[in-house]
């Protein structure tokens, strides 16, 4: 590694402590009712949950056999080089994948993300398209993931399994950039353990006791810039045979592009159609 | 009918008077209501009270007697009377003794009954004086003052001495904190003025006009330094039509309580009103510099400003009433008209949109709001809701996943395999999005229309004959796509 080299690995080291020392939790936002339940919301949630406990409880119990766990659970897990090889499950590891989730952090923060989002946006859409919005970023997650992963990281080379619903909640974060992205967002920030040099078996977040009204827009590229530098990073550092994440950041990113051009496509045509011309002079 | 309620209006007038001291009167109105109605029991028992000697008013309680038997204060009335007769009279009539010791029985239980038997008749009874003598003295429960037995208010402190229930009517002592005779729920005449207020809400409610007046009255003299009870105090003035007693509580409160903005607010309401812009101006302007944190106060003068042109400082204080209270409906509806006059459509429906979440669609704000809204967004063309183009967004975003699922299916990176199977899937897929299309978003497309007639898929059933095999092939060729066939 080169010193110029080295001097920006430092700096986009010291972007990424300083972005990730504090999380952004979404409380509330002004937008604080649904005109109807979130059905599709509700169901991929509780789905999430479901298989969570399904896989990673009585599975594991049952078994009792971490090989045998691993052999029974692993189609089901996205595996890059298994995709482009032709291998395994194919678009269906992407879609499965996204509902296996790693601890109870990982869940947790993923769904409150997305009953957070989702419901909002389940109400413009209607449940259908919410559902098809939904199933489509996890796919275009996938695939921002396996292009990642064959392209950018030399050392894993696609062979990381991958699981997690960030990159389709992105998606749907995304979606509600898209439609409100002035929308001030009441957070709570947590100072996260992510940003500590050492690797703990959790994520521990210790919450600071301020509401900060956030802009939508101010979220979102709060989350692209942490993925892009930890893209950069991650990249980088292999090259030089380093592992520093198994975060699949550009899931995060694909995700967030699924959900902009999704959003177009499934929106309502009346909304689109005003969103346009609401500046224009009527009178 | 109409007697009954000429005999009601007089009762009240006549208790009215015998509170107020004045017994002629009272006696004169309290007759004319036992001629009007000569079972009336709470004429003849006031009427005991006010009538000159005691075989007056033994007739008047023996007539409450026949009337109801039951009438407790009656009979405790003529006990006592009974306790009047001296042992000369009675010695004279027969057997003094055993009267005296009868007497004395009943005195006994009269008054050995507890503290509370000091005053026998007078917590129950609906006219202390109709059962004691005025010589007899009591004493105000505020200021321990003595006070005649017959008296309504405490000559020192003014006290009030006996109260009418909201519930019942009945005439009960101050000290009652609820009615002995029904049990409802009175208040604690230490509370002064909020007592009162309290009262007075009651009788309100239960439309008993003159008794709220007279204790709205009773409570303004209370509330002098309760800037609370005074600001209650003119509300119910206003409510009863007494705007001008109002405005003098305003007044009187603003002097005793300067910094308080609600009494300028409200007083600003009156003028405006009664079209006194300039002072209404004045007053709600200085509310705001006193308590510029009441999106309500904020909004009011914000609609003075509005009705007198001045537009941008209207909409200066519906911002800030906005940053205030974001979920305020009335500020963000106002706001949104006041964009509207300075020509700024695109916030003015940003502010309609924020409103139509926050109201109900049925209310008089949400309704506004949903005019305002229609009047900026004419509705879309048909070419433009209908065309070619709008199809192709909507047969777009179904045919997302499918492609998405074929493309990771192909193995994402050059060179791509795409089995023959995936391809005829996609095709299927294709023909399903367009009929799932048809069915759900552009109904009257021009190729429905040629099949179905110029309203296109109008009914129900078209919809499902065309939408359902849609839905079926769309996923039937996403399955086979995702098997990998």
């Amino acid at each position: 590694m080169t010193e110029q080299e080295a001097m920006l690995v430092t700096v986009v080291s010291w972007l990424l402590f300083v972005l990730t020392l504090v999380s952004w939790f979404p409380i509330r936002d002004d937008r604080g009712r649904h005109r109807t339940f979130p059905y599709m919301t509700t169901g991929i949630v509780a789905l999430n949950i479901l298989v969570f406990l399904l896989v990673n409880v009585v599975l594991w119990l049952w078994l009792d056999d971490a090989d045998a766990w691993q052999r029974l659970v692993e189609p089901f897990v996205l595996v890059p080089a298994d995709v482009v090889e032709g291998e395994g499950l194919g678009a269906v590891s992407v879609i499965t994948s996204a509902f296996l989730h790693a601890d109870v952090s990982h869940i947790a923060g993923n769904m409150f993300l997305l009953i957070f989002f989702g419901r909002k946006l389940e109400d413009v859409l209607g449940p259908a398209k919410f559902g098809l919005l939904y199933l489509t970023c996890t796919l275009v997650s996938g695939l921002g993931s396996i292009v990642q992963e064959m392209l950018n990281l030399p050392l894993t080379q696609g062979m990381l399994g991958q699981v997690g619903a960030s990159g389709a909640i992105m998606g749907v974060m995304a979606a509600y950039l898209f439609l409100y992205p002035g929308q001030r967002i009441r957070t709570l920030p947590l100072l996260s353990s992510a940003a500590l040099p050492i690797q703990l078996p959790i994520t521990i977040y210790v919450p600071i006791p301020v509401m900060v009204p956030l802009p939508a827009w101010v979220f979102i590229i709060h989350r692209i810039l942490i993925d892009l530098a930890l893209g950069w990073l991650q990249t980088k550092l292999q090259e030089h045979g380093l592992l520093i994440s198994n975060i699949a950041v550009f899931a995060h990113l694909g995700g967030i592009l699924g959900g902009l051009t999704c959003t177009y496509f499934f929106l309502p045509s009346e909304i689109l159609h005003y969103r346009h011309r609401v500046g224009e002079k009527v009178d | 009918m109409h007697g009954s309620i000429q005999a009601t209006d007089l009762l009240r007038s006549g208790i009215a008077a015998a509170k107020a001291g004045r017994k002629q009167e009272a006696r004169r109105i309290l007759l004319q209501v036992t001629d009007l109605d000569e079972r009336n029991e709470q004429a003849w028992l006031w009427l005991s009270g006010l009538v000159e000697t005691l075989d007056e008013r033994r007739i008047c309680l023996e007539n409450v007697l026949s009337i109801n038997p039951n009438n407790s204060h009656a009979r405790q009335g003529l006990n006592w009377l009974d306790e009047q007769i001296t042992p000369q009279a009675v010695s004279q009539t027969t057997e003094y003794s055993e009267y005296r010791d009868g007497v004395r029985g009943r005195l006994h239980d009269f008054r050995g009954s507890g503290p509370q038997a000091a005053r026998p008749s007078q917590p129950q009874t609906a006219h202390p004086s109709a059962a004691q003598s005025s010589a007899e003295v009591e004493h105000c429960p505020r200021c321990q003052a003595p006070v005649p037995a017959a008296g309504t208010t405490c000559p020192e402190c003014g006290q009030v001495l006996i109260v009418a229930c909201p519930d019942c009517g009945e005439y009960i002592d101050v000290e009652h904190v609820t009615c002995p005779e029904c049990g409802g729920f009175l208040g604690d005449f230490r509370d002064g003025a909020r007592y009162h207020l309290l009262l007075a809400k009651a009788y309100m409610e239960r439309q008993q006009f003159a008794l709220a007046q007279e204790t709205v009255e009773r409570a303004e003299t209370e509330a002098l330094d309760d800037a609370e009870a005074l600001e209650v105090v003119a509300v119910m003035y206003e409510k009863m039509g007494y705007t001008d007693r109002a405005v003098g509580v305003y007044q009187r409160a603003i002097e005793r309580h300067p910094e308080s903005a609600v009494f300028y607010a409200r007083l600003a309401g009156i003028y405006r009103r009664r079209s006194m812009p300039d002072d209404a101006r004045a007053m709600y302007e200085h509310a705001v510099k006193l308590d510029s944190s009441d999106p309500a106060m904020l909004v009011q003068l914000a609609d003075l400003y509005m009705s007198e042109g001045r537009v941008k400082g209207a909409v200066r204080l519906l911002e800030h009433a906005v940053e205030v209270e974001p979920e305020h409906a009335e500020a963000n509806v106002m706001l949104g008209n006041a964009y509207m006059k300075l020509g700024k459509s695109k916030q003015a429906v940003q502010q309609y949109e924020r409103t139509a979440v926050l109201s109900k669609p049925m209310s008089v704000v949400g309704q506004e709001v949903h005019r305002q809204l229609g009047r900026l967004r004419p509705g879309m063309s048909e070419r433009h809701a209908q065309g070619w183009g709008e199809t192709f967004r909507r047969v777009a975003g179904l045919m997302l996943l499918p492609l998405l699922a074929a493309w990771v299916n192909a193995g994402v990176v050059p060179p791509l395999e795409v089995r023959p199977g995936a391809l005829l899937a996609l095709a299927a897929t294709l023909f399903g999005s367009f009929l799932w299309a048809f069915a759900a978003d552009v109904p009257r497309n021009d190729i429905m229309c040629a099949v179905f007639g110029e309203a296109g898929l109008e009914k129900t059933w078209q919809k499902v004959l065309v939408g359902l095999p849609g839905i079926a092939l769309w996923g039937v060729g996403l399955g086979v796509i995702l098997c990998k066939v």
